[in-house]
């Protein structure tokens, strides 16, 4: 790496010593007047040479982990003082860059921000920096390199519910159809030998004139398996705002039914019916869901390969199994039928994204006027007619779904599948559950 | 039509791209320029080459990271050596001629679509001061051995030619000590 004279130096010394030597060739010294500044100019940029004992300048990432909508920072500082540093990042389509063209020149630091569009790996281009004197006069390039951003998706969805279809823990907050130390009042009984004095109801003992207590059903925890259908990602180019594609909607409901489980007190596992976000064992704990975002920062957003259906190994009984999927596969429809056959309490989450094949898009994602100009039909003009063909065919396996008692809900936050999971435990017969009373 | 279609839409982000500081130095190059050429028109009247000089100036403030700024420069000096401007004269060219020349630098530092920060025009305060301050000792001495009479030329011109052209070669070589 050289330190180079930059074109200002150069154009200062030759117009300097042009117009000294037209001055001595013509034989007027007046010339020397408009040399006079360029000279000076050359003779400073000499001496603002710098040294040869300077080290090259150090770039500084912020975070090397963050969440979906947090930025990082690339901070790169000269390792002298007084010196222009200017460094540029290539912008690329998975970041959103500040300033926004991704360069930016000011004087020893300089600090750039890069904002992920997508949860995961973002391997980012060396930044490419030019280290200059104040003047302007010598400038030495570098390419610095960056390494990767890990990108956790965001799990900040709003809505909660802590009903499950079938609790089948031994302790935890979830009431259970079972009786036992509990605080949910499950019936009113007479007493028997054993039963607490504190839970005698004096009120139906008094009205009937035979000694009757409360009886409780437990509560309890459960397994919680968490099923991402990441066989497909399912999105159109001109689709923006979050969930623009069925695996970030897919990835979004799995961090955030997870984080919500876990708070719970759950065993949260998570089983990818494709090969892009990778298994987890159920465990319990901050800790699980700590090692859960971390295992999605580090996946590699791109459209996963077709390596077929994966299916859930392990199951027991009465476990809640959340299938997030866009429900565009035959066999996630099958394998679906099959846990529920396994006995596992299924729920269906359809990350289709909602605005896809939806003919009445919002004006969000219309092209700009200049774009509708300079490309009237643009290729793929017609995907969304296609999609929602798709769509009516799905429809038909959503249909079905349901009439064999599996709710299917779209991605609309906790809420939303807290409330199904309710439904589901109310309707649940007591006899598959366990059968307790 | 689609070649038109895309070659727009590259103009349209090529103008996008620049932020608005760095048009305002280019007006600011662009004025600097004219001044020195409306100068030299103004004083030794109006030719051919204050047409030539004229799209020059444009041409350099169009291109300023290029060696266009450098020739466009060259030509307005050639100008003013050819219409013989006497030193006060020259003063004004000089001064326009020294904004051109901290343009055309700024708008070389960073890249084009860089934001750049105040302070690195800031910085160019010293050198400015002192080419000034040159200039003005350069007019004092000049108007003081107005009177004096040169030497023949022939050694003496060969000799002041070799010796500046010896300076420019050992200014612009970038030396070891300068490799990292």
């Amino acid at each position: 790496m050289t330190s180079a004279p930059t074109s200002a130096l150069v154009r200062a010394v030759l117009l300097g010593c042009g117009t000294a030597v037209l001055a001595l060739l013509t034989g007027r010294p007046e010339l020397l007047v408009p040399a006079a500044p360029f000279l000076v100019w050359s003779v400073l940029g000499v001496l603002r040479r710098p040294p040869a004992s300077e080290q090259p300048p150090t770039v500084h990432l912020s975070a090397t982990s963050i969440s979906a909508g947090q930025a990082v920072g690339v901070t790169v500082t000269a390792s002298a003082s007084d010196r222009v540093v200017d460094a540029a990042l290539r912008p690329t389509g998975a970041a959103d860059l500040e300033p926004e063209w991704g360069a930016v020149c000011d004087v020893d630091t300089v600090q750039l921000k890069v904002r992920p569009r997508r949860w995961g790996r973002l391997d980012l281009d060396p930044v490419r920096v030019t280290v200059t004197d104040v003047w302007g006069m010598w400038a030495a390039h570098w390419q610095l390199p960056l390494g990767r951003v890990d990108v956790s998706p965001s799990a900040t969805v709003p809505g909660r519910g802590d009903a499950i279809p079938h609790p089948i823990g031994m302790a935890g907050i979830h009431a259970s159809p079972r009786p036992g130390d509990g605080s949910a009042l499950a019936d009113i009984r007479r007493f028997q030998p054993g039963d607490r004095l504190n839970r005698i109801n004096w009120r139906v003992t008094s009205r009937t004139g035979i000694l009757h207590t409360n009886a409780t059903s437990s509560d309890r925890d459960t397994d919680v398996l968490l099923v991402a259908d990441t066989l497909q990602d399912v999105t159109t180019g001109d689709l923006s705002g979050p969930y623009a594609s069925s695996l970030d909607e897919t990835v979004s409901a799995v961090a955030s039914l997870a984080e919500h489980y876990l708070r719970l007190g759950d065993r949260v596992g998570v089983h990818d019916l494709g090969r892009v976000i990778g298994d987890l064992p159920p465990r319990t704990g901050v800790r699980q869901y700590s090692v859960l975002t971390a295992q999605l920062g580090r996946v590699s957003a791109e459209p996963p390969r077709s390596w077929g259906l994966r299916p859930v190994g392990r199951l027991r009984p009465g476990t809640f199994a959340v299938v997030c999927t866009p429900l565009l596969d035959s066999a996630v429809l099958t394998e679906i039928a099959t846990l529920t056959r396994r006995g596992a309490a299924v729920l269906v989450v359809d990350t289709l994204p909602e605005r896809l094949g939806r003919l009445d898009r919002s004006a969000l994602d219309h092209p700009s006027l200049l774009r509708r100009l300079l490309d009237p039909v643009p290729p793929g003009a017609l995907w969304e007619e296609a999609w929602a063909l798709r769509r009516l065919e799905r429809d038909a396996d959503v249909q079905r779904l349901r009439e064999v008692g599996i709710p299917v809900a779209p991605w609309q936050g906790v809420g939303g599948i807290a409330a199904l999971a309710a439904t589901l435990a109310t309707q649940r017969p007591a006899a598959r559950t366990g059968g307790a009373r | 039509m689609s070649d038109i279609a895309d070659w727009l839409a590259d103009a349209y982000e090529w103008l996008r791209r620049r932020p608005w500081p760095h048009w305002v130095l280019r007006a600011v190059m662009l004025a600097c320029g004219l001044a020195a050429q409306g100068w030299i028109a103004l004083t030794a009247g109006a030719s051919f080459w204050a047409l030539l000089g004229c799209a020059a100036v444009v041409a350099g403030a169009v291109l300023p990271r290029t060696l266009v700024p450098l020739l466009t420069a060259g030509l307005l000096l050639v100008e003013a050596a050819a219409v013989q401007l006497s030193a006060l004269a020259l003063v004004p060219l000089t001064v326009a001629l020294l904004g051109w020349h901290v343009c055309a630098t700024l708008l070389s530092m960073g890249m084009p679509w860089a934001r750049v920060g105040r302070q690195v025009a800031r910085g160019f305060a010293l050198p400015v001061a002192a080419a000034l301050g040159a200039t003005a000792v350069t007019v004092a001495v000049a108007l003081i051995g107005s009177g004096a009479e040169l030497p023949e030329a022939g050694p003496l011109t060969l000799i002041g030619v070799l010796v500046v052209l010896l300076g420019g070669i050992v200014v612009l070589w970038p030396g070891g000590q300068a490799r990292r």
